[in-house]
């Protein structure tokens, strides 16, 4: 069931009237952990109890499910859910679910046929979901009625019964068959829509609820999406445009400047940012040299790559004395020079909101979007939920003036961000440097075989940065490699070694077109898994299109892979 | 005032001496100053032999100046209220060390008082005892609500799979192992000191 308006009286409402415990179910990435934090503080400005519950997998959904079967609960699922069907969970009989995730397209059953699930969307976004028609999908069994009349009647009137019948399931078969075609059709390609923290900041309005810390929330919510590549860049831009407005010139220094102190109060500003990652916290030469836009440019990882750097910045008219020593320690008229010109050069329009507290140095919600990522997807060797407490740490103490809490995100931007960067970086241009990525009929396939951290494998930012990234690379190498899609393998190593992840990215041609960002590879991935169960397969991630396979049936799984590239 | 001349010190002097001493020890308990408390009654007791003496010259009418007789009482009072403050300030900080540390004292504080300050503290403790028996059905601990409560609801962090558990409004929460809870703080205090939940802040 869908809920598409009034969340308050629909969704908070009932939420806060009814006596049923609470049961925040949430996915642990950025967006869920900033609708999380905007959500609580709602609940606890109304003194309502709840329970966090945090998962990563399908199997901890389901066994979240299976313990609670017979209490009565109001569960919120955040970030995960929608794209399954909630049914086969067994959701108790008193009991309500409420989903609000990014991940698209729903489930048609949690859509139709499920009345104890509610999926909250804006309405703005129901025509991008395409939804099928009931009747289309959904089979109302109300014909069975007509069975017991059978016996009765002439020779003739049985005969004509028999007909019926026959025409009947004539009709039933082309109706099947067009279902399996609609369902298809909708299935097709996943994707993911405006972050949910975004929905909640609205809700948040809609209550007179909203503070400055609410809106940093969100802003950092929308970055991390942005910045994990879920939505692109003209989507990132509508959403703040559209929806952020409002908010937007609420807590500028402009309106803060009349009630008094400005100096130790948080403002948040919109305003053009480079799109390179965490320059402020690194030297602009690292800075660009892990950068796509400029790996690219100057083809870094061959060998002229250095030269071709220092050339470029040369023709910009930066010195390497300014590259090469802390962004931070730069004077501020080279720092608005040198951003000026690298600007023009990369020629975007990526605006972000900054916060600025005291005499804290100001920080970009990008950057802190992902040291949040990086800092709930690493290191697995902790307890997700210790994860997701520094990652709530590390989120708050971007707004909170206190030194601990500073160096603490500070360190996470300079040790993780700057890693993942240069790994990132590193397995491209291995990749490319090597000859990894052969082209296999209708796509390119890269298999991994430097050993890379577990850590980093199973992160969602590293993988679907550095995919993107490597497609990139490898199309600019020689014309004509953007209209085929590269799935990339990794080899996981340690208790989990014998098992490798795979995913993949759509063709830089199909980017460019589309503002979703629709990707089919997890439908691809499904389909082999269908046509062939023998191939071991942990599909267990929110995200369809990072999977586990076996090592042994990697074979086999590319060769089918082609096919239902093929058949597609 | 003619042997003060020669020290050039006031009058007042050691008095000044005990209240400084509490207030240049803000943290820790000094030892209880014997030795200054008898020299100020003594102050006491010789410009009061001096008044009396004074007076009871002007009552027999022989030749006497009474000039010094009220800066004397002045400085009597003074002292006095000095000593006072003294032993105040002690008893307060007894009276904090007894909701700091509960009904034992540590050894460093209890080497610094004397027996009437230690005898205090024993009063001290019993009445409390006392009250708080007193306080309700059960009693209350006082000890366990110091800081005012900001919030209704505090968040915990369950550290085992403790199972069901029932709260006052009557809603069931289930605490597994790493979940966290917003609970009414009245009902989570007891599994905190059991150590079955954790605060988070």
């Amino acid at each position: 069931m869908i809920l598409e308006d009034n969340f308050r009286q629909d969704f908070y409402n009932k939420i806060k009237k009814d006596d049923k415990s609470l049961v925040l179910i949430v996915s642990v990435d950025s967006d869920a952990l900033c609708t999380t934090m905007i959500l609580t503080h709602l609940l606890k400005c109304d003194d309502i109890p709840f329970t966090i519950l945090t998962v990563e997998k399908w199997s901890e959904v389901e066994k979240i499910f299976e313990t609670k079967r017979e209490l009565r609960c109001n569960y919120i699922l955040i970030n995960c859910g929608a794209t399954r069907s909630l049914s086969r969970l067994q959701i108790s009989p008193d009991s309500t679910a409420y989903v609000l995730d990014s991940h698209r397209p729903f489930h048609i059953e949690n859509v139709y046929a499920n009345e104890k699930v509610h999926l909250l969307v804006n309405n703005s976004e129901m025509s991008e979901l395409q939804l099928p028609d009931v009747e289309k999908v959904i089979q109302e069994d109300s014909d069975d009625d007509e069975d017991n009349e059978e016996n009765r009647g002439s020779y003739e009137q049985q005969m004509e019964n028999i007909r019926r019948k026959a025409i009947k399931r004539e009709e039933m078969q082309a109706w099947e068959r067009q279902r399996q075609r609609t369902l298809w059709k909708y299935y097709e390609s996943t994707w993911f829509s405006t972050p949910s923290c975004v929905t909640l900041l609205e809700l948040a309005a809609e209550m007179n609820r909203v503070s400055a810390e609410i809106m940093w929330y969100t802003a950092v919510g929308l970055n991390s999406a942005m910045v994990d590549k879920l939505i692109s860049i003209e989507m990132y831009t509508q959403i703040c445009v559209d929806r952020m407005r409002p908010f937007v010139h609420r807590f500028l220094p402009k309106n803060i400047i009349n009630q008094g102190k400005v100096d130790d109060l948080l403002h948040i500003t919109f305003g053009r940012e480079l799109p390179l990652a965490i320059y402020s916290h690194w030297d602009l030469y690292n800075s660009m040299w892990h950068n796509e836009y400029f790996s690219i440019k100057t083809k870094n990882w061959t060998q002229k790559g250095d030269t071709n750097i220092r050339h470029l910045l040369t023709q910009l008219g930066v010195t390497l004395h300014e590259t090469t020593q802390k962004f931070e320690s730069l004077s501020t008229e080279q720092r608005i020079h040198v951003v000026d010109l690298l600007e023009k050069e990369m020629d975007s329009a990526f605006a972000t909101f900054f916060a600025t507290l005291g005499y804290s140095g100001k920080l970009s919600a990008c950057d802190v979007a992902r040291a949040v990522t990086v800092r709930l997807e690493m290191p697995r060797s902790e307890t997700l939920m210790d994860r997701y407490r520094a990652g709530q740490a590390i989120l708050r103490s971007s707004i909170t003036g206190e030194r601990q809490e500073r160096t603490n995100l500070t360190h996470t931007i300079s040790s993780n961000c700057q890693r993942t960067l240069q790994v990132s970086w590193k397995s491209v241009s291995a990749a490319i440097n090597m000859s990894e990525i052969i082209a296999n009929g209708p796509y390119y396939l890269f298999s991994c075989t430097t050993s890379i951290d577990e850590d980093m494998i199973d992160s969602r930012h590293f993988l679907y940065n550095t995919t993107g990234f490597m497609l990139r690379a490898f199309a600019s190498m020689r014309k004509g490699r953007t209209s085929k899609p590269l799935i990339a393998m990794f080899p996981l190593t340690g208790e989990s070694a014998g098992w490798l992840v795979v995913t993949g990215v759509m063709p830089i041609a199909t980017i460019y077109e589309d503002s979703l960002l629709k990707t089919c590879i997890g439908r691809a991935f499904e389909r082999v898994k269908k046509t062939n169960s023998s191939i071991r397969i942990i599909d267990d991630s929110f995200n369809p299109d990072i999977i586990r396979l076996k090592s042994e049936d990697r074979t086999r799984f590319i060769d089918l892979l082609r096919h239902a590239f093929e058949g597609d | 005032m003619n042997s003060n001349d020669q020290s050039r010190g006031g009058v007042a002097d050691k008095a000044l001496q005990l209240v400084l001493e509490m207030k240049r020890n803000p943290d820790m308990m000094p030892p209880y100053n014997t030795d200054l408390m008898r020299q100020c009654q003594q102050k006491i007791d010789e410009l009061f032999q001096k008044n009396a003496a004074e007076v009871q010259k002007i009552s027999a009418g022989l030749p006497h100046d009474p000039t010094l007789l009220h800066p004397r009482l002045g400085a009597m009072i003074h002292i006095r209220r000095c000593m006072l403050a003294y032993i105040n300030e002690r008893k307060n900080r007894i009276r904090s060390y007894r909701w700091r540390y509960g009904g034992a004292l540590p050894v460093s504080v209890r080497n610094a008082l004397c027996d009437a300050e230690i005898q205090f503290f024993n009063e001290y403790s019993g009445t409390l005892a006392r009250f708080q028996q007193g306080l309700g059905e059960g009693g209350v601990n006082l000890l366990l609500h110091t800081a005012p409560p900001k919030t209704l609801f505090v968040q915990v962090r369950s550290l085992e799979d403790f199972g069901e558990f029932e709260t006052m409004d009557g809603n069931l929460v289930q605490l597994t192992k790493d979940s966290l809870h917003s609970l009414p703080r009245q009902d989570c205090e007891m599994l905190i000191r059991q150590g079955v939940l954790e605060l988070v802040h």
